[in-house]
């Protein structure tokens, strides 16, 4: 590889990096979803439509089964069940009428009605594996909680045997703290975000949606670090109590 | 042998001395690499130990250097329940990537 192709490789490479470093913003911004030009013709416009009715049922139950499969609940799993369950159905509903239509204009305004009424990837995604972190958060947050208090009866025998706990009792009180803001940004999150509704064209809706996902999104991130710190906290008083001295 | 012959053997050899020389350099700079690694392996550890400590992890007792005592209470249950945790807490993080990914591309 001579000088002046490598010159170019490495160029290639900072012009590709400049460009995905100026897009990841947009993209985490999240842009407003650009529907599918519909066929023209009916015929098409109906295979057209079935196909994207079976790729939406299909991530149903690929929503669905992650959903009964988080293991625990953090308040919204029936609700957001429930929503994906009325999906299904509207969309099978939809999916026959517009098999069996016969006036062009009609079948093109149900062919829509796939995207702007269901929002199956851009709301009912991002929604199910929201509350879907959040009860994964939850079931964490529920297993650090019974370690600290497991933590906390040996600091107590430690206490009674007149040992110098003030550290690890710290890092305990700190532990709980963290534990209960977990909580509730995690509930913040997935409640903020369980009844978002499909927009159905409507652009101001739209916009609230996707920034309610994200504020979801944000605070699913401020449980995370404060179910991380509860970590921490734990091995800190851990270790505390296996380097105890007598007060 | 007259003196000649032997001037003239003397330097029909010198080259085949020289590569013979090289040749011994060569094999000599080949083993040592493996010779001195095995040099340097008895001399090391029998087993090496790799312990992985999770990001933000405090250092425990062992690792500090701190004198192993034993406990005034117990705390092997403690340990095993923050690798439980630790277990859950990826489970978390893997959910939570999930959910942190914008809505997909495609149009929807």
């Amino acid at each position: 590889m001579t000088f002046t192709t490598r010159f170019r490789v490495g160029a290639a490479v900072l012009v590709g990096a400049a460009a995905l470093a100026v897009a990841a913003p947009a993209l985490a911004a999240g842009t407003s979803p650009t529907d599918p030009p519909p066929p023209a013709r009916l015929a098409d416009l109906k295979a057209r439509a079935d196909e994207a009715v079976k790729d939406r049922l299909a991530q149903l139950d690929k929503l669905t089964d992650r959903l009964n499969g988080a293991g625990t609940d953090c308040g919204q799993n029936t609700d957001v069940a429930g929503q994906l369950a009325n999906d299904r159905t509207g969309l099978q509903q939809l999916d026959a009428t517009i098999q069996a239509e016969t006036d062009g204009k009609k079948a093109l305004a149900e062919y829509r009605q796939i995207f702007t009424d269901f929002r199956i990837y851009w709301l009912q995604t991002p929604k199910t594996n929201e509350v879907v972190a959040c009860d994964r958060e939850s079931k964490a947050d529920a297993t650090l909680t019974a370690l600290r208090q497991k933590i906390q009866a040996r600091v107590d025998e430690a206490k009674a045997k007149g040992y110098d706990v003030s550290a690890a009792q710290g890092a305990l009180d700190d532990m709980a703290a963290k534990l209960t803001d977990a909580t509730s940004h995690a509930g913040q999150a997935s409640s903020s975000v369980a009844d978002l509704q499909p927009d159905k064209g409507d652009q101001s809706v739209l916009a609230s949606n996707l920034a309610g996902l994200a504020k979801g999104r944000q605070d699913l991130r401020s449980g995370w670090s404060d179910l991380q710190t509860a970590r921490h906290d734990a091995r800190t008083a851990i270790d505390d109590l296996k380097n105890l001295h007598k007060s | 042998m007259d003196a000649s012959s032997a001037l003239f053997n003397y330097r029909a050899l010198r080259p085949l001395g020289a590569a013979a020389a090289a040749a011994v350099l060569l094999t000599g700079a080949a083993c040592n690499g493996p010779l001195a690694r095995r040099a340097a392996n008895r001399h090391a550890p029998a087993t090496a130990l790799t312990t992985i400590v999770p990001a933000g992890a405090a250092p425990t007792a062992a690792q500090s250097g701190a004198p192993s005592a034993t406990p005034p209470v117990r705390t092997d249950d403690l340990d095993a329940g923050l690798q439980q945790t630790d277990t859950q807490l990826s489970q978390t993080g893997g959910a939570i990537g999930e959910a942190d990914q914008n809505p997909q591309q495609n149009s929807d």
